[in-house]
């Protein structure tokens, strides 16, 4: 290899894959450990890599060590649904699950999949055996391997959401580790003699994770500048051309570390589509070969990439494929959130998108919304798929038109479909799950959004701005799960109930906000929003969105450290 | 042998206490005995290890498990002192029966443990009684008190078993047996009183025996009793289980000033307590009286109130109280449960009910006299002691489960754990120590132990394993750990894993009923650890036993056959002989209740 990133010795979670004789480690017998609830503690670096977290509920903790007792530790397991598609059946299991596990809620996240929570150490086999029992499993969907590959959303255009669901499907399977530690370690799979060799990622995968994300123009759902391997199909009538290749985009920041950043991914070329596996084993084995493997923070591709040059990258990758790539073609995005409510597709079904409160679907008896319930219901009594949004959110797909009626009653019924859940503010907004099970939180995310909404928007109408779109995101620290750095307002935990207030992204995710204020508890961000609003509605130009609009009259820095190439390209 | 007696000069007393400074109250009694041996020694020393056999004419023995029949032996010795009359005072688990024939008159006060079971440490002495080669006894003369609790079906059985064996054996009853129930301190008296006018009279020999008095002085300086408890304070009270646990367990630290109390680890702590209002208040709402009513109680006067709180036992219901109510009311479901073949019966009855609940089932039956004569005295209570002394100087941990049982008549409350458990810490309780010389850790550190203490029977054990790793023992540290659910209820986790990590825990096996899909105990544990316990036992291992003595008791004991059975190739009564052969070696030691 000719360069590297770096040439300090490799961080302790290297050794601890390199050592993990194909991810098994001594996993085995660390869920046996009857003392604890807790795995061995390398152990709890290579679950990763099989979609499994070992959290603890930090509110408890104080307490039970007063008692004697070891932290409230439980498993949260991410599922592994390329585009966010399931079916009815995979939906009823992930619903029975969650009545078993955790707290009774189901979790949806930023990456179209299912979070499981509060799974004890005991119960995780034979959960991961009851989702394989229909075809779902957690592999890589954690760790550092390619996670979850997530798909915009086209319900206008049926036969090229199809195409594009069997592309991410493909990618996510051709990215998979070869090892077969999960099916041994938790479905009771024997091993076959000699261990298998892992050709795709070598014995200590990847520096650290790794996203793909397919989008399609004119929505960007997906967030496509947040992701190291972006696709975007290109598409000419209802015929899939290719596809644009994008690389190096990232959302994770250290507060404090200025050599730490957020950076959107750079379009370098378009393929055809029979070279979307093979770009996509370059892009993933360039960041194998030559990402950092010293430092955890300094490891994901939009460092390589920063560190060794885009046209060093472009020339690695040409080496790879045996060619350069095309010029990327031009495309456009006008969207990201999500249509909520009906659509009806050209085949004459129909899709219906519902609004999901930081993508958490609970039965609350006090409010009357019953969403598991009702969600339950229809799985078993309509034919339809589901698919999760990236924006947390929940559509229900392939609607024959004569369910359309009974459907939307059942849900109605069931308190889902609400019209105050329409404002795009509501729409739009994301956060994290954070306290208390993230080991990573530093402020709430997800028990804060129901909260803060409502005082938001108060704001919106106190100045005459309800109605108005708004991208609020919330994360619990800078590693940015809910891609805040995308947003018109961001906020970013720094301690409980400390924020750090980010302002100026756009509304179709093409550009970084940057920081306005740090450090703020509620009421200083309410006010600060307060101020921002009253100059909004009296000084906007027509239609002007509330990140152009402050970016504009410069209350946030234009300059954004790493300008991507796709502004100048694209403007 | 007639020698003349005069007390010891100033100077001799203050070496005696000197020399007797620090030792506990078992010690010193023995001691009374082996200075007296001493005096009768023709020339030369003692044997140290001898047992005072050479008798007075008139011997208290007793068999005591939680000190209730030391306590009365001593007290009949003390009555007996103050009638002007001599005797030697002994634990029959220093009496072998060929001892007897040496004794002219005997009071044997003995317990009865769970299902007619002697204490602990008298287990040898009554094996040896019942068997054929026991001595005949027909120059004995002997009465026995018998202790015990009626609600359980072997009522004092133990005491019945020796009086009939000592019939059996020739010997001659001096008095018809006494048999006490949890009251026994009011009835006993009197009875006593009997025994001590039938004694022939005094004789030459009890009056060289009579500065024994001296040392029973002292043993009453030197170590807190129930009498006169130690006032500790309470430096904490922190829970061990997690809010959502069947049942609330807390862990006690109690300190004292340096040389106030002196415990080994496997000792108990008794508790002198006064009976919560959770217990107090319905009982006085459901009398409908008020709380100061005068009443009488022992010959003086005293109120209502004072007597619940003070006095009275109101959380464990006995017989006699329930016989009393029987006859007031003639309510025939109570009668039937006095039925003797009613035994279980009744003390599933009594096991499930209160004062409170006759109180209120039948109003007005008795009148709060009737009931203050018939009620028992509070009983106090004794926990198992859950530290070390070489770990934490000066200070005492227990372990205590809060009793709080929700029952649709509504919540049974335990007396003494409700009112420890509103102790803030700061408040001062009095307390003792109940030693527990059975129950020790073996004197070679070389040795393995294994602890088997599922739920607060695992107190102990903290004490053996602090104690374990202040001295340096080499041996290893096996605890057989056992609850409902390792989330809510694992006492001590944090500590076991700490030890585990450091490598002075060598195993630990857990056993979480209510965490699979199938109830997994620590009897099931031991099966499953068969090859691996046997290694360690046939190396020599103690095995020690803590808990609840009507379930998991006979379940580990019959485990612990079936491991010995199974991994030496031996049937089931030769592997019981084997595990009552360790029992008698002392390898294998119980505390449990």
């Amino acid at each position: 290899m000719a360069a590297t990133t770096t040439s300090a010795p490799p961080s302790a979670v290297e050794r601890i894959k390199l050592a993990s004789d194909g991810l098994r480690g001594t996993l085995t017998a660390s869920l046996a450990d009857a003392p604890t609830a807790a795995l061995r503690e390398d152990d709890q670096q290579l679950i990763k890599l099989h979609g499994i977290y070992q959290q603890d509920d930090r509110e408890l903790r104080e307490d039970r060590r007063r008692r004697k007792l070891e932290p409230a530790i439980s498993f949260m397991i991410r599922v592994r649904l390329p585009a966010g598609i399931c079916s009815t059946a995979q939906w009823l299991v992930m619903d029975d699950l969650a009545s078993r596990h955790g707290d009774g809620s189901l979790k949806l996240t930023t990456r179209q999949t299912f979070e499981l929570q509060g799974v004890i150490k005991e119960e995780l086999a034979s959960t991961l055996q009851a989702m394989d029992r229909v075809l779902l499993d957690s592999i890589a969907a954690c760790g550092d391997v390619n996670r979850n590959v997530i798909c915009g959303v086209a319900p206008e255009r049926p036969g090229l959401q199809e195409q594009l669901h069997a592309a991410a499907i493909a990618l996510s399977e051709h990215l998979l580790p070869a090892s077969r530690a999960y099916h041994e370690i938790f479905l009771g799979a024997e091993r076959v003699a000699g261990g298998e060799p892992e050709p795709l990622y070598g014995p200590s995968y990847l520096p650290r994770k790794f996203k793909t994300v397919i989008a399609l123009p004119p929505r960007n759902d997906v967030d496509l500048y947040a992701h190291d391997l972006g696709f975007v199909a290109i598409v000419e009538g209802e015929q899939l051309r290719g596809y644009n290749l994008c690389v190096g985009g990232g959302m994770g920041t250290s507060h404090g570390e200025a050599a730490t950043y957020p950076r959107l991914a750079d379009v370098i070329g378009f393929l055809p589509t029979d070279q979307l596996l093979p770009v996509a084993e370059a892009v993933l084995t360039i960041q194998r070969d030559f990402g950092d493997r010293s430092n955890r923070k300094h490891a994901r591709l939009k460092y390589t990439i920063d560190t060794l040059g885009l046209d060093w990258f472009r020339g690695e990758l040409a080496t790879r494929l045996g060619a350069p790539l095309a010029p990327p073609e031009d495309f456009q995005f006008s969207a990201r959130g999500d249509h909520i409510g009906w659509q009806r597709t050209p085949t004459g079904r129909h899709w219906l998108t519902l609004r999901t409160e930081g993508g958490r679907l609970r039965d609350d008896p006090a409010s009357g919304v019953r969403a598991r319930r009702g969600l339950r219901l229809a799985a078993e009594r309509f034919e339809l798929r589901f698919r999760i949004t990236p924006n947390q959110n929940l559509s229900l797909i392939d609607i024959a038109d004569a369910d359309r009626a009974a459907l939307e009653a059942l849900l109605r019924e069931h308190g889902l479909l609400r019209s105050q859940d329409w404002t795009p503010l509501r729409r739009d907004a994301l956060a994290c799950v954070a306290l208390p099970l993230c080991p990573l939180a530093m402020a709430e995310a997800e028990r804060w959004l129901p909260d803060l909404v409502p005082r938001v928007e108060a704001l919106l109408t106190r100045h005459g701005l309800v109605g108005e779109p708004l991208g609020l995101r919330i994360t619990g620290c800078p590693n940015g799960c809910a891609r805040p750095y995308l947003a018109e307002v961001g906020l970013i935990g720094k301690a409980p109930g400390l924020y750090n207030l980010l302002l100026g992204g756009d509304r179709v995710g093409q550009r970084l906000n940057a920081l306005y204020r740090e450090s703020l508890d509620e009421a200083a961000i309410l006010a600060e929003l307060d101020t921002l609003f009253g100059r909004w509605a009296g000084e906007r130009r027509a239609a002007e969105g509330f990140g152009d609009f402050v970016r504009r009259i410069g209350l946030v820095d234009g300059h954004s450290p790493h300008p991507p190439a796709l502004l100048e390209s694209a403007a | 042998m007639n020698v003349p007696v005069k007390p010891p000069g100033a100077e001799v007393l203050a070496r005696v206490d000197q020399a007797l400074a620090g030792l506990a109250a078992d010690n010193l009694i023995w001691l009374s005995g082996y200075l007296y041996g001493l005096a009768r020694q023709p020339a030369g020393p003692a044997q140290a290890t001898s047992s005072p056999s050479t008798a007075t004419r008139i011997r208290i023995l007793y068999g005591s498990q939680t000190g209730n029949a030391r306590r009365l032996a001593e007290a009949a010795l003390a009555e007996l002192q103050n009638a002007g009359r001599s005797a030697q005072l002994q634990s029959l688990a220093e009496l072998r029966p060929r001892d007897l024939r040496g004794i002219e008159q005997a009071l044997f006060v003995v317990s009865t443990q769970g299902d007619g079971e002697p204490p602990e440490d008298c287990r040898d002495f009554y094996e040896a009684l019942a068997a054929d080669s026991a001595p005949r006894l027909e120059a004995l003369r002997y009465s026995v008190i018998a202790l015990g609790d009626s609600s359980y079906p072997q009522f004092c059985a133990s005491g019945r078993i020796l009086d009939e064996r000592l019939q059996a054996l020739g010997a001659q009853r001096l008095q018809d047996r006494f048999e006490g129930d949890l009251d026994y301190q009011r009835s006993a008296p009197a009875w006593l009183q009997q025994w001590r006018e039938r004694l022939p009279a005094i004789t030459d020999d009890e009056v060289s025996a009579l500065p024994g008095r001296q040392l029973e002085a002292s043993v009453a300086l030197q170590a807190p009793s129930p009498a006169a408890p130690l006032s500790v304070e309470l430096i904490a009270n922190l829970p061990l289980t997690a809010p959502g646990a069947l049942r609330d367990v807390r862990h006690l630290e109690l300190a004292f000033e340096p040389g106030q109390l002196n415990y080994r680890p496997g000792d108990a702590l008794g508790l002198r307590f006064a009976n919560p209002a959770q217990l107090v208040e319905p009982v006085l709402a459901a009398l409908g009286r008020s709380a100061e009513l005068p009443l009488q109680l022992d010959g003086a006067g005293v109120t209502l109130a004072e007597a619940l709180r003070e006095r009275i036992e109101l959380s464990r219901l006995s017989r006699p109280v329930l016989l009393r109510y029987a006859q007031a009311t003639g309510a025939a479901e109570l009668q039937a449960l006095l039925q003797p073949d009613h035994r279980e019966a009744l003390q599933h009855y009594l096991r499930n009910h209160q004062l409170v609940d006759l109180l209120r089932r039948y109003p007005d039956a008795l009148d709060p006299q009737a009931l203050l004569d018939v009620l028992p005295p509070l009983q106090h209570r004794l926990y198992s002691i859950a530290s070390s002394p070489a770990t934490h100087a000066d200070e005492v941990h227990l372990t205590v489960a809060l009793r709080a049982d929700e029952r649709a008549q509504g919540i049974a409350y335990g007396a003494c754990s409700t009112a420890l458990a509103a102790l803030q810490p700061g408040s001062r309780i009095g307390a003792w120590v109940e030693p527990n010389p059975r129950f020790r850790l073996p004197e070679d550190d070389q040795r393995d132990v294994i602890m088997i203490g599922p739920g607060t029977g695992v107190a102990p054990f903290r004490g053996f394993l602090s104690e374990r790793i202040a001295r340096g023992a080499t041996g290893r540290n096996w605890l057989v750990f056992g609850s409902r659910r390792r989330y809510f209820d694992f006492l001590y986790q944090t500590e076991w894993l700490q030890a585990l990590a450091r490598g002075q825990l060598q195993r630990l096996s857990l056993a979480f009923s209510r965490d699979g899909a199938g109830r997994v105990y620590v009897q099931d544990r031991l099966r499953a650890e068969a090859r691996e316990l046997y290694r360690w036992i046939d190396g020599g291992a103690h095995i020690y036993l803590c808990g609840d003595a009507f379930a998991m008791a006979p379940a580990v004991e019959a485990a612990l056959v079936d491991v010995i059975a199974g991994e030496a190739g031996i049937d089931a009564e030769a592997a019981g002989a084997r595990l009552a052969q360790l029992r008698r070696e002392g390898r294998f030691a119980l505390d449990v209740y």
